[in-house]
């Protein structure tokens, strides 16, 4: 049974293979279209990162003033 | 009448009110208006300070303008992604309609090979001495197992434990049901596949 060929009757065969090869274009937009939104999402994560990092910064630039303005020069 | 009645209430507001708070008013309104003095070591590195984040801020504004573009870019992606995904779907049940359905012939195929059995059979009847042991039988003069070898418990082997069966499951969901048929079905082909 194992050896034996298995023949698959398949109407309208020219319909099927340009199925397949749509559906194949259209699986490569997907990835492309997919690969996009990945390449954004890093973006918008180094982006993020840099927010945090400049934020990071600037609240230490401000707990200096604080201190500036909280300890005054004394006479 | 009339002159009376308001120089009444006149007073009755001067005696509501003391004399006292108003004093303190006067007093405090002096005090808060005296400008206060802080001497700061490093005004110029202050000032630094003060313009470096706001110079950060400015940017900040800058690069969420961008992030905000990259996000509605991202959003249109999204959604032709979806688009994309539906056409995919769409043109899979369209193949799975040209191409025949794999359980009918799975059947088909299963039903054949019993029947080509029972030709078998019907062709080569078996030998007229049956009351051997199993165990004495080669196994090409078997050509089909008609009965399981558990049923028939050789007397050499130790007795088993027999396994208790697990009690049923109660079902309350008609998906998992169908999933677990599916399964079976498909564990089914694969046996007669192999």
């Amino acid at each position: 049974m194992n050896s034996m060929p298995v023949f698959v009757k398949i109407e309208e065969y020219e319909d099927v293979i340009e199925l397949l090869v749509s559906l194949r274009t259209k699986i490569e937009n997907a990835k492309m279209t997919l690969g996009k939104i990945n390449q954004l999402k890093q973006e918008e994560d180094a982006q993020l990162q840099s927010w945090k990092t400049a934020l990071a910064e600037i609240e230490s630039r401000l707990a200096s003033m604080d201190q500036f303005l909280h300890e005054p020069e004394q006479f | 009448m009339a002159k009376k009645k308001l120089i009444k209430k006149k007073a009755a507001q001067k005696k509501v009110a003391p004399k006292t708070t108003r004093r303190k008013t006067k007093k405090a309104s002096p005090t808060s208006q005296e400008p206060i003095y802080v001497g700061l070591h490093n005004s110029v590195e202050l000032r630094k300070h003060l313009l470096e984040p706001t110079r950060e801020v400015i940017q900040f504004l800058q690069s969420y303008e961008q992030f905000l573009g990259n996000k509605s870019e991202k959003a249109k992606f999204i959604d032709q992604l979806k688009e994309d995904l539906k056409l995919i779907k769409l043109d899979i049940s369209k193949l799975r309609k040209f191409l025949p359905k794999n359980k009918i012939k799975a059947e088909k195929a299963s039903q054949r090979i019993k029947e080509d059995i029972k030709d078998d059979v019907k062709k080569h009847p078996k030998p007229a001495v049956t009351s051997a042991p199993l165990s004495r039988r080669t196994a090409s003069s078997l050509p089909i197992k008609t009965s399981s070898p558990k049923k028939t418990p050789s007397l050499d082997a130790p007795p088993t434990k027999k396994v208790t069966s697990a009690p049923p499951r109660t079902r309350s969901h008609p998906e998992l049901d169908e999933l677990e048929k599916e399964l079976g079905d498909i564990e089914e082909k694969l046996g007669t596949i192999s």
